[in-house]
């Protein structure tokens, strides 16, 4: 009957991964403004935030797919066939943008509703079913441009992916910011996030307490679709042109921005400010390897090594408990 | 029988971070005997069993085998110190054959290759050392329930233990499976394996044990010799306390309303032509062996299974058999689940928001977002009610003892309000402490007009809780039976398939 000893509340270990994450990115800081003094400054934080924040969205997405319990393979080909699609459409005029984003956002419903009826309905694994759209997509997107995509991105859409709201601040980081507090107002103040939660961490419990855990994670593949829409669109104002590899990254860059911000890669931990930072270092990280003229090779090694180190990091911690 | 026993565990004490499982305990078995190990859910059996097996290693103490200390890290070391445990719950591989199992990570090889034709005729030797008939090449999957726990037996047997543990073995066996698992054990005995079988039923224990060690809040708390032996006895040292005194008093209840209403019930496989009801202040337990379709039921009434026919009405409102459970919650129903830990709690999170989960509609504004303060103050007097041991509600409930773990269960449906709860083994795994508060609760909570209905395995508590006990056997109702006339010989009767007495109100 002794109750036993209870220690006061650490910090959880989404929350300690992102102080870590926090003293890395000050630590690649203080390298680049040691190998290129004077690099440091605000206005190329900022540039950075703007390369990141076409991830960073697709990272908003990725986050609450893993956090219930699933993943999300095909945003990266989402983003790609955005690029293909709005391009195509905008044809470089303002004026064509409206239809040219209402096709998209239609297209990326699509796709959610698709991987959710695989996953919840047809029961197949996340990773089988996500990798299956990745790969129908690849196809729609290739038939559609014949190999050779065409068009114009229209210059207001260059100027939301390019351009400075005030000062030094970009547009992209703006709408990336925005969508990442509105993701972390739901998370946290909604009962669909504290659902989406319960869903991700023992589903079984959830239903049992009246949740529809079908519908939650339905609802979580058509965001992450979305999602990778709007990212599909920052990335194409940002390169201002189409092409058919605008998508490639994605992938790997979106699992490990949110698995470095601390989210578990088996559902239910996590949040949001830890994948916003996750996004940013990753785009740190490719800049700097840049400056030190480590090519496409030594980014793809990097990115594969970071992925593996903390999830392994996560699964020595858990052992360690 | 040589100076000292061939198994002596002798000053064992085994703590969990800061929960004391097993106090400076004594325990002998010698071989050729049949040494029953009883006490309530929570005494340490199952504890000192693991101890033996080498699932768990014991904080203090020694083990002897014959006489000689021995180290039982793992359960393979266990194995090959001829110690052989049949589990309470199933380890069989379902997809694969008996042979298989019974040769899993033991296998016979010839050349590299598995020698199947061996290991096949191996099976029907210990088939004919039991006297029963194995199909070596039958999947496990497919075979009874009776059947598995045979093989689970026989793969025991293969070893040739001197000492085999049985954990609970009869748990899911009907009567005439249960007279073939004795005879089986009987000749074992007499083949001069030593048995230790524990036992939550207390008439087998009298029929089969030479001897009766009971334990009581993970300490010894007597030695019965065959003799001896009588249920009176046992009880007593078990309880250490008169029934009555950690059941609560029922004796001024006078049920109200209907609140809930079951009318012709099928559940696909499980469960067939359920009709009872529930009243307002009401205590209804649902007694059966495992496995006769009492959790299917009130898992159907709950919206967690399909039924195929039947009517059910909670509160003179019909339920429509496709309402899903968040439907039926509003409705005013409510189910603690048997597993709180793999289907009731999200270990990591707090006590605030394993409370809430059921009840979060209540405490948003209009703008659909959580009050933090209301679900805080709602959460707070749920868990003051309950008397959470716990100096904050952000503690994960995953640090808690199961006692408070299965209070958290009770405070998230407190805090959802039903007006029939559910509570499915109300005190599994918790200590007599909390059970005596889950205890009060529930009978508090009828107080307050809600109508609770419970299902348990442990029959004292049937009895000593129920205003009116259900007995479940083979998905049918076989008894109804009123508090003042439940004893266990009638209970069990009708467990085992007695004839239906009584009419279903």
């Amino acid at each position: 009957m002794t109750e036993r000893k209870l220690a006061p509340r650490n910090l959880s270990q989404s929350a300690k991964q992102m102080v870590i994450l926090l003293g890395v990115i000050l630590l690649l800081f203080a390298i680049q403004g040691i190998m290129r003094p004077g690099s440091v400054t605000v206005g190329q934080a900022m540039n950075i935030s703007r390369q990141a924040s076409a991830l960073g969205v697709v990272a908003l997405g990725q986050a609450l797919v893993i956090l219930g319990g699933g993943i999300d393979l095909s945003v990266g080909s989402m983003v790609t066939l955005t690029n293909v699609f709005a391009v195509s459409i905008m044809q470089g005029k303002d004026e064509n943008i409206l239809p040219a984003v209402a096709v998209c956002l239609l297209l990326g419903l699509l796709c959610g509703v698709v991987n959710g009826i695989g996953v919840l309905k047809l029961n197949i694994a996340p990773f089988v079913m996500t990798l299956c759209t990745m790969s129908i997509l690849q196809g729609v997107y290739l038939v559609y441009t014949g190999g050779s995509p065409s068009g114009n991105v229209s210059p207001w859409l260059k100027q939301i992916g390019n351009g400075f709201l005030v000062g030094p601040i970009p547009y992209s980081t703006v709408i990336w910011l925005t969508l990442a507090l509105l993701v972390w107002v739901v998370l946290k103040f909604t009962p669909y996030g504290r659902k989406l939660y319960a869903v991700g961490s023992n589903p079984k419990a959830a239903r049992l307490c009246g949740i529809r855990v079908e519908r939650i994670k339905f609802s979580t593949y058509i965001l992450s679709s979305l999602l990778a829409v709007v990212a599909g669109l920052l990335a194409s104002g940002y390169i201002g042109t189409t092409s058919l590899s605008l998508g490639n990254d994605y992938i790997n860059n979106s699992l490990a921005a949110v698995l470095i911000g601390g989210n578990a890669i088996e559902g239910g931990k996590g949040g949001v400010w830890g994948c916003v930072l996750g996004a940013f270092f990753m785009m740190l990280l490719f800049a700097l390897l840049t400056m030190l003229s480590i090519g496409q090779v030594g980014k793809l090694i990097v990115q594969g090594l970071i992925i593996f180190g903390v999830v392994a990091g996560q699964g020595v911690f858990k052992k360690e408990r | 029988m040589s100076e000292h026993p061939y198994l002596e565990m002798s000053g064992i004490t085994k703590r969990f971070a800061g929960v004391t499982a097993l106090d400076s305990v004594n325990f002998n078995c010698e071989l050729g005997e049949i040494h029953a190990l009883v006490g309530e859910n929570g005494a340490g059996k199952s504890t000192l069993m693991n101890l033996l097996g080498g699932l768990l290693t014991p904080t203090e103490g020694t083990i002897r085998l014959d006489g000689k200390r021995v180290e039982l890290p793992d359960p393979n070391t266990s194995y090959d110190h001829g110690i052989g445990f049949v589990h309470q719950e199933s380890n069989l591989l379902t997809n694969l054959t008996v042979a298989e199992n019974m040769f899993l990570s033991h296998e016979i090889l010839r050349k590299g290759v598995l020698d199947r034709a061996t290991m096949r005729q191996k099976v029907m030797e210990v088939n004919e050392r039991l006297g029963y008939k194995l199909d070596p090449d039958a999947q496990v999957g497919s075979l009874k329930l009776a059947d598995q726990q045979l093989t689970e037996i026989a793969r025991a047997v293969l070893s040739e233990p001197k000492l085999l543990i049985m954990d609970e073995p009869t748990a899911a066996l009907s009567e005439e499976e249960v007279e073939r698992l004795f005879a089986i054990l009987l000749k074992l005995r007499d083949q001069g394996v030593g048995i230790i079988y524990i036992s939550h039923r207390l008439e087998e224990v009298v029929h089969l044990a030479d001897r009766v060690t009971v334990f009581k809040d993970g300490k010894n708390a007597g030695e019965l010799e065959r003799g001896d032996i009588s249920k009176d006895r046992m009880i007593t040292m078990m309880v250490g306390r008169t029934l009555s005194d950690i059941y609560p008093d029922r004796s001024a209840v006078t049920p109200g309303e209907v609140l809930l209403d079951v009318k012709g019930l099928r559940v696909p496989g499980a469960a067939e032509d359920i009709s009872f009801t529930v009243r307002a202040g009401e205590i209804v337990g649902l007694g059966g062996l495992e496995g006769q379709g009492q959790r299917e039921t009130v898992r159907a009434i709950f919206g967690d299974l399909r039924y195929t026919a039947g009517e059910i009405t909670v509160r003179g409102q019909s339920i429509a058999p496709k309402q899903t459970i968040g439907g039926r919650i509003r409705s005013g129903l409510g189910y603690v689940t048997h597993d709180r830990r793999g289907e009731g709690l999200i270990l990591h999170e707090s006590i605030r928001e394993n409370t809430s989960l059921a009840a979060l509609e209540r405490v948003i504004s209009k703008f659909h977002l959580i009050k933090g303060d209301e679900e805080q103050r709602q959460a707070q007097a749920q868990a003051g009610r309950l008397k959470i041991k716990t100096p904050s509600l952000e503690q994960k409930v995953g640090n808690l003892s199961g006692g408070n773990q299965q209070k958290v269960m009770l405070a998230r449906w407190l805090m959802a309000g039903p007006k029939v709860l559910i509570v499915d083994e109300p005190t599994r795994g918790i200590d007599v402490g909390a059970r005596m508060s889950v205890y009060e609760i529930i009978h508090e909570l009828t107080q307050e007009g809600m109508g609770i209905v419970i299902l348990t395995s442990d029959m004292l508590e049937l009895i000593g809780l129920s205003d009116r006990i259900l007995m479940f056997y083979e998905g049918h109702l076989t008894a109804e039976v009123p508090r003042a006339e439940a004893t266990e010989e009638r209970l069990m009767q009708a467990a085992s398939g007695g004839k239906k007495e009584g009419s279903a109100t």
